[in-house]
């Protein structure tokens, strides 16, 4: 579903739009597994479950990336603005596969510490999100 | 204890039918966009469900017709055939979603791949139209699906600003961030998650199958009136739980494992069991009340012998009908399409194609030949043309909203 919900840019403002779009969607995937991540470390979760909202907010995370990147920049700044996003969005992705794989793994003081490091890239998503 | 058993038809087909795959996921999106700015959208399909499913079952006890062969007589072969093809294409879609859901809990609960559960959920279904029988299926599954009231219970858990709830469910407005169209698309969504055909095909043919007559017109009414509020209200938990919880995380609902969250926080593992035994009752029955729909309305086209108390040498047909519509509908969910988008693309169908199921209802309960003095009153009349109204507008708009806004994108 997610696949779709970029099409290719016209203007620098409508660059900006959608780099906007594609971390507030970031956002709620990361919310989305912090949410099952913690309530699955307070004994409120079945494990299945965590694992399940765990693995498609990964799966969705790529497809918001892959659909950003085949957006072609309009213009100079838009290239800056693409890298800078496409850094935080991808280390958000990233960090979502490596709490997946502590979930899998019952991992849970790799869950706690990938937690942690999801609350910093969650500020950085979300400031990608308001600055544009 | 007659009665009380006999109200369990309304019920089950509020969970099973009113709170399907469709409820479940409409809900949750509507809930964590829009909080509850769309519960005016469930207030009226439920209404609306409600006058209908009593005027279809009222021509059931009285006039011994079932809606498709009311569709056929007052449409004429050659029209009601568009009908009937279009309601099949609907059903199968819907089918195919609701087998869908139920893998998906499976998958919820296993953590086994829900592709692995399909086809052994489509046996189940098949297994269970074939050999279970009626009075079975919807006690079982209605009961089991009561199991759903734990989002009601949630709710209270949470603690939400009741306030805040009431607010935004009396004074609608677009969400910050949300275009007017997106709004309207989820709208005619939640509405069209109210109002599946496939839910009067079966409730009216059940009725026949149970040999509903003048007698029974009382307990119907009890039924339709109170089977189709409990899912209306449901589905309004489903919604209301995920608004203070999901809509401040910004969470896009898009799977089924996200609609369980609220639950979870609220009442922990004990409440999921629940949740998955709810989701596991609600779509199951759905999927096999679907197959009976549809077995039903090609086989009253048709004017084949049909009915699920009928055995296959009385009835081959039919139960071949049946058969069929859970292998193609296994097939399509076994390609790989998502079933969530199965779900949202089957409720906004669903919501263009309710005028071909419901005017002809309306036409049969409106004639005196058929109903004799149980022919609509002008209160029911009022309200059954009203709401024909909005599923045209509803009908006509749907199309449009569905492109503009990329399926609510």
């Amino acid at each position: 579903m997610l696949a779709g919900c970029v099409s290719p840019a016209i203007n620098a403002d409508g660059y900006r739009g959608k780099v906007s779009q594609s971390a507030k969607k970031m956002v709620g995937l990361v919310n989305a597994a912090r949410l099952a991540a913690q309530l699955d470390l307070d004994g409120k979760m079945l494990h299945t479950i965590t694992d399940n909202v765990v693995t498609d907010a990964e799966k969705d995370a790529q497809s918001v990336l892959s659909s950003l990147d085949s957006v072609q920049p309009p213009d100079e700044s838009s290239i800056k603005l693409r890298s800078n996003a496409d850094d935080v969005l991808q280390q958000a992705a990233s960090q979502l596969a490596d709490l997946r794989i502590a979930v899998r793994r019952r991992d849970q003081p790799s869950m706690r510490s990938t937690l942690g490091d999801l609350g910093k890239t969650l500020a950085d998503v979300q400031h990608v999100q308001d600055v544009t | 204890m007659t009665r009380l058993m006999q109200l369990t038809l309304g019920i089950v087909t509020a969970i099973g039918g009113f709170v399907d795959i469709g409820n479940l996921v409409t809900s949750g999106i509507a809930g964590a966009r829009f909080g509850m700015s769309l519960t005016w959208a469930i207030v009226l399909g439920t209404i609306g469900m409600t006058v209908f499913a009593e005027m279809a079952g009222r021509v059931s006890a009285v006039a011994g017709r079932a809606v498709f062969h009311a569709v056929r007589e007052r449409l004429g072969v050659r029209t009601a055939l568009i009908n009937m093809v279009s309601s099949t294409v609907l059903n199968l879609l819907t089918l195919a979603a609701e087998l869908g859901g139920v893998s998906l809990v499976l998958q919820l609960a296993t953590g086994v791949n829900y592709l692995i559960w399909v086809p052994i959920v489509g046996l189940f279904c098949w297994l269970v139209v074939w050999r279970l029988p009626f009075s079975l299926l919807e006690n079982v599954f209605g009961l089991l699906g009561l199991a759903l009231i734990v989002f009601v219970v949630a709710l209270f858990r949470l603690h939400p600003d009741w306030h805040g709830l009431w607010h935004g469910a009396s004074h609608p407005s677009v969400a910050a961030g949300e275009g007017i169209p997106t709004y309207f698309f989820y709208a005619v969504s939640v509405f069209g998650a109210c109002l599946v055909p496939y839910q009067v095909q079966f409730f009216s043919s059940g009725g026949r199958e149970e040999h509903w007559n003048e007698k029974s017109i009382p307990d119907m009414r009890m039924n339709a009136i109170i089977g189709f509020p409990l899912g209306g209200l449901l589905s309004i938990a489903i919604m209301a739980v995920a608004v203070p919880v999901l809509q401040p995380l910004h969470v896009d609902v898009a799977h089924l494992g996200q609609v369980t969250l609220p639950v979870a926080q609220a009442a922990g593992v004990a409440g999921l069991a629940f949740v998955l035994l709810g989701f596991f009752a609600a779509t199951f029955a759905a999927a096999a009340e679907c197959t009976l729909a549809t077995g039903y309305l090609i086989s009253q086209y048709f004017g084949w012998s049909w009915g699920k108390s009928h055995r296959p040498a009385q009835a081959p047909r039919f139960h071949l009908v049946c058969i069929a519509c859970v292998i193609a509908a296994t097939g399509f969910i076994l390609t790989t399409v998502d079933p969530i988008t199965v779900t949202l693309v089957s409720v906004v169908l669903g919501a263009a194609a309710v005028p071909l199921t419901y005017f002809p209802v309306l036409m049969v309960a409106n004639d005196r030949d058929y109903m004799g003095r149980h022919v609509n009153r002008a209160f029911s009349n009022t309200l059954g043309s009203v709401f024909l109204l909005l599923m045209l507008i509803t009908s006509v708009a749907t199309l449009p909203l569905l492109f503009i806004t990329k399926a609510g994108l």
